[in-house]
């Protein structure tokens, strides 16, 4: 939890793409709902189902995280 | 007796009226959010930018840096037709910058003799449309014609943060969603497939100052610039507004003893009803 707080930022390298990775394990629920939703899909080849609504989920709570310290990082 | 019941019935419909009042501005409250609450687009997240209340202005040098990205990637598909070279001078150019950038743009006319042709711009002139019509732009784009950029800012519910998550929002498309050719996968748009694929890039252009080109960094300045595209005004209307707010508390100070003052006599009549003798009212027969 502590290491998207602490560690400077690489440079030259897109700020919200660091973050984003950074926060991962702020969302590893929501990774892991998006996940088994993609294998379950993955493994039918005759359904209508989408991830898209795990994938809404999942980026709405990952912005909570990256969103705002990658903003403040930029000039 | 009578007064005592008007009485009661007129504070009866006040009470009444002050809850229809508050349950409809509840309900207006509830459908409000029911219809933010609608869409499968993720809601992008509220930034701080620069520009956000009533008290701030727009950071100029994110907006100038915003320019060199809606030139040097946005132009390609995206026209700026409410834009003018002329609204650069002095706002976010010199007219010396402004007169260069307008030089460097070719611009469709027609000449003395009817004939079409191509000149360098000037400071009239708008910023030039990519494609001649929009039936143009949408074959050139797989039947998607690229919409004027000009007041999308506003445009759009979530404006700038609408925008910066957009552009940075190009994530991998998870299963059961069909990705076309040509089109892209991102949460933010509605229906999550859009006809732009992701068009910034780190160090896909290079700032004139120096900051790194980050995607990040681009879509922060192309927002500020799209957002002050639509809203040149924006820092006159707030300098405006402070001084307006400034001068009412005095202004209404004066106009309240003012009419006080008019009103007085009218509203401090007194009635005096004397007989005269003549014309008594007649007596009871």
């Amino acid at each position: 939890m502590s290491s998207h707080k602490e560690e400077p930022l690489e440079a030259d390298v897109d700020q919200l793409t660091q973050y984003r990775e950074r926060c991962a394990d702020h969302v590893t629920e929501f990774k892991s709902i998006l996940d088994e939703c993609n294998d379950r899909v993955n493994s039918r080849s005759n359904t209508e189902e989408t991830c898209h609504q795990e994938m809404a989920d999942y980026v709405h709570h990952l912005d909570h995280c990256a969103m705002p310290k990658a903003f403040a990082s930029l000039k | 007796m009578q007064r005592a019941v008007v009485q009661g019935s007129k504070r009866g419909l006040a009470a009444l009226a002050g809850v229809t009042a508050a349950s409809g501005m509840g309900l207006v409250y509830a459908l409000e959010n029911s219809v933010s609450a609608s869409g499968d687009n993720v809601h992008p997240y509220a930034l701080p930018w620069a520009h956000s209340g009533p008290f701030s202005s727009f950071d100029i040098a994110s907006v100038r840096r915003g320019y060199e990205v809606y030139k040097q990637v946005c132009a390609a598909c995206h026209s700026m037709k409410f834009l003018h070279y002329r609204h650069f001078v002095d706002t976010i150019m010199t007219e010396e910058e402004a007169k260069a950038e307008a030089a460097d743009a070719l611009i469709n006319d027609v000449d003395d003799k009817g004939a079409s042709i191509q000149r360098p711009g000037m400071l009239t002139d708008k910023l030039p449309n990519p494609y001649p019509n929009k039936k143009a732009a949408a074959a050139a784009n797989n039947g998607a014609a690229p919409p004027d950029l000009s007041l999308m800012a506003l445009a759009r519910h979530g404006g700038d943060d609408y925008v910066f998550s957009l552009l940075t929002g190009y994530l991998e498309a998870p299963a059961g969603v069909k990705v076309d050719d040509g089109k892209a996968y991102n949460p933010y748009f509605p229906g999550g497939i859009i006809s732009m694929p992701q068009q910034l890039f780190d160090e896909g252009i290079e700032y004139k100052d120096g900051t790194p080109a980050t995607m990040s960094q681009q879509a922060k300045d192309v927002s500020a610039f799209m957002h002050w595209a639509a809203e040149p005004f924006h820092d006159t209307r707030k300098k405006w507004a402070l001084k307006i707010a400034a001068l009412i508390p005095f202004v209404a100070v004066v106009l309240i003893y003012g009419k006080r003052h008019i009103w007085s006599f009218t509203k401090s009549q007194k009635f005096l009803f004397k007989t005269v003798k003549g014309r008594e009212p007649p007596k009871a027969q």
